[in-house]
Formats: C-alpha cells, sequence, structure tokens
C-alpha cells in the first residue's frame, strides 16, 4: 500500500523536533514517489513494515 | 573562539577526514586552528604526517599522569593538533569512567589559553559517551556528518528520536548535517539526498561532499586534499564548506555583538 500525503505529514510530526521542518507534501509529489520506491526508506520514515514474524 | 565539534552519524563516513580538510583550510584562510581529538580511533593525526606508530596523545599522557597538552603537535603546514593517544580498550574504559569528570573538557580547552580568534575544532566519534557529550554540550556548532544510504538514514532517525537528543534541545538547535560521500552517478545516492534534504531542510548545511578518489588517496599519502589535489572539486567543496563556517561564526559574533 502506498502511503498518502496525510500519512508522511503524522509521520514526519511524529519526529517530534521543534527545529525539524516538515516536509511540504504538497510540492514535493517527488519525494513520496522515492519513499515509495525504497521499502527500507519507507519503513524507516513511516516506521511501518509489512513483514510480520513467522 | 568558535568551538566547532564533529560527529559521524556512524562510524566510517568520512569525519575525520572532513576535519582534517577544514582545518587545512582554515589555516590556509589565516586562520589560527587548534584540533582536539576525542575519538580513540586516534586516525585524524596521520593526515598531519604523524608517524604511525607514535602512542603520544592527550589519552595516553593523562593516564601515565603526564603534562597532556604537552602531547600536542604541530604539522609543517602550520595546523596545531592534539592526538589521542594509542590505548588499550581497558585503558580507554578507565579513562572513560575515572578521568573524564564533569567539567573536564572545559577545563583543558581553558588550559589551552587560545585567543578569542583561534578555532576549536573536535573529534569525536559516533556513539554517545561522557567524553562526547562534553564535547557537544560545549561546542557552538555540532556538524553531523552522514552518507546518503539507508544505514545512516536509520542511524539519523535513532538518533534524533533518541532520549538523549530529544531531551536536550540545545543539541539539537545547533547541530547541523552534511551529507559526504555522494556518488555523482548513484540513483539512490541522488534520491536519498532528496529525502534527507526534505526531512532535515533548515539542518543540511547547503554545501554536498560527493565521492572523489583523490579525498582517499590523500590520506594514503598522510596529507590533506588542499596539498594533495588542490584543483580538485573535493578540495573545492571544502573550501565551499569552510567558508560557511566562517560566515557562520561571523553572524554568531554578530549576534553576540547586538
Amino acid at each position: 500500500m502506498d502511503y498518502d500525503q496525510n500519512d508522511i505529514e503524522q509521520l514526519y510530526k511524529s519526529i517530534g523536533l521543534k527545529e525539524f521542518k516538515y516536509i511540504e507534501v504538497k510540492e514535493n509529489e517527488e519525494i513520496l514517489e522515492i519513499i515509495n520506491k525504497w521499502p527500507l526508506v519507507k519503513e524507516i520514515i513511516t516506521n511501518n513494515t509489512n513483514v510480520t514474524n513467522t | 573562539m568558535p568551538i566547532i565539534c564533529f560527529q559521524g552519524i556512524q562510524s566510517g563516513v568520512g569525519t575525520s577526514t572532513i576535519l582534517a580538510n577544514v582545518a587545512r583550510d582554515l589555516q590556509i584562510l589565516n586562520q589560527d586552528v587548534v584540533i582536539f581529538d576525542l575519538n580513540p580511533n586516534n586516525l585524524l593525526r596521520l593526515h598531519f604526517n604523524m608517524e604511525w606508530r607514535n602512542p603520544s596523545g592527550w589519552a595516553r599522557a593523562e593516564l601515565k599522569k603526564q603534562i597532556w597538552h604537552e602531547a600536542g603537535y604541530i604539522c609543517e603546514k602550520g595546523v596545531n593538533f592534539i592526538p589521542y593517544g594509542s590505548v588499550t580498550y581497558d585503558e580507554q574504559q578507565i579513562i572513560e569512567r575515572t578521568l573524564i569528570h564533569k567539567g573536564w573538557l572545559s577545563s583543558k580547552l581553558d588550559l589551552l589559553n587560545t585567543s578569542d580568534k583561534k578555532w576549536i575544532l573536535l573529534n569525536v566519534e559516533s556513539r554517545l559517551s561522557n567524553v562526547n557529550i562534553q564535547a557537544m554540550s560545549y561546542a557552538d556548532k555540532i556538524i553531523r556528518v552522514l552518507e546518503p544510504n539507508t544505514t545512516c538514514l536509520a542511524q539519523l532517525y535513532e538518533s534524533i528520536q533518541s532520549n538523549y537528543f530529544n531531551d536536550h534541545d540545545e543539541l539539537n538547535n545547533k547541530s547541523f548535517y552534511l551529507i559526504n560521500k555522494i556518488m555523482p552517478l548513484s540513483e539512490l545516492d541522488s534520491e536519498l539526498s532528496l529525502v534527507l534534504k526534505s526531512c532535515i531542510s533548515n539542518k543540511l548545511i547547503p554545501v554536498k561532499l560527493h565521492f572523489d578518489e583523490n579525498t582517499k588517496e590523500c590520506l594514503a599519502q598522510k596529507n590533506t586534499i588542499q596539498y594533495y589535489a588542490p584543483n580538485s572539486a573535493a578540495a573545492k567543496e571544502i573550501r565551499t564548506l569552510t567558508s560557511w563556517l566562517i560566515l557562520q561564526y561571523d553572524k554568531l559574533v554578530s549576534h553576540e555583538r547586538v
């Protein structure tokens, strides 16, 4: 499943640092494409994974 | 005096090399520089032509109850540096547990009796330790070095979400991030650089350092990039980084005057 702009915005905010500027998602569709393209990048940034323990 | 702390997000990202090159560049630009190597890997000194087998350094001197600042050196091109020194793992634990007391670093820097215009560059390892925390707390700015790869991205997120950094706003406020070793033809490097830029846009130093074989070779020659390959792209990028640092310090001084 791909992440939409709201998901990404929420997840960036979860970093919780005042000094960090959140991604301007509306202007950065290219960034969203990159995040969705590389599974590990997506997992790190969104703190989500599709991998389950067996 | 401007005090800048250099720390890699993880080991092997090129922090000591960048620091050595910036120090040499500052010195070429007629700035006084002292390097204080607080990284037990004790490698920074090799950029300044110190003998590989020479065990001298502040940590070794402290252990042997000798005068630590007499372990300082000046290279033939004029950069002052204090190496960590060669110590065993057990000795390193003794230093960390018994010698590094509260206020240790500030007392050491006071003893150096440096002028207001002298740059002090601190080299620390990537993990948190007593001496690293003191260095980061005491510095005016922290330059945190990372490569555009997924392990650094993971370490960056771990680091900025860690309790220590989250609980110490002043460390966050003075931390700046520098991307090093970008491979120009790598799709992943280019895309991860964009992701990093979007994540930490106002904390990312507006200078990117690209991978350059000359940078590797200059250490093998026990030299810095300005003398080994002065016309290389790497030397020009280091000059841009050095200029950015000088500009930041000028802003800091102007702000203090106001």
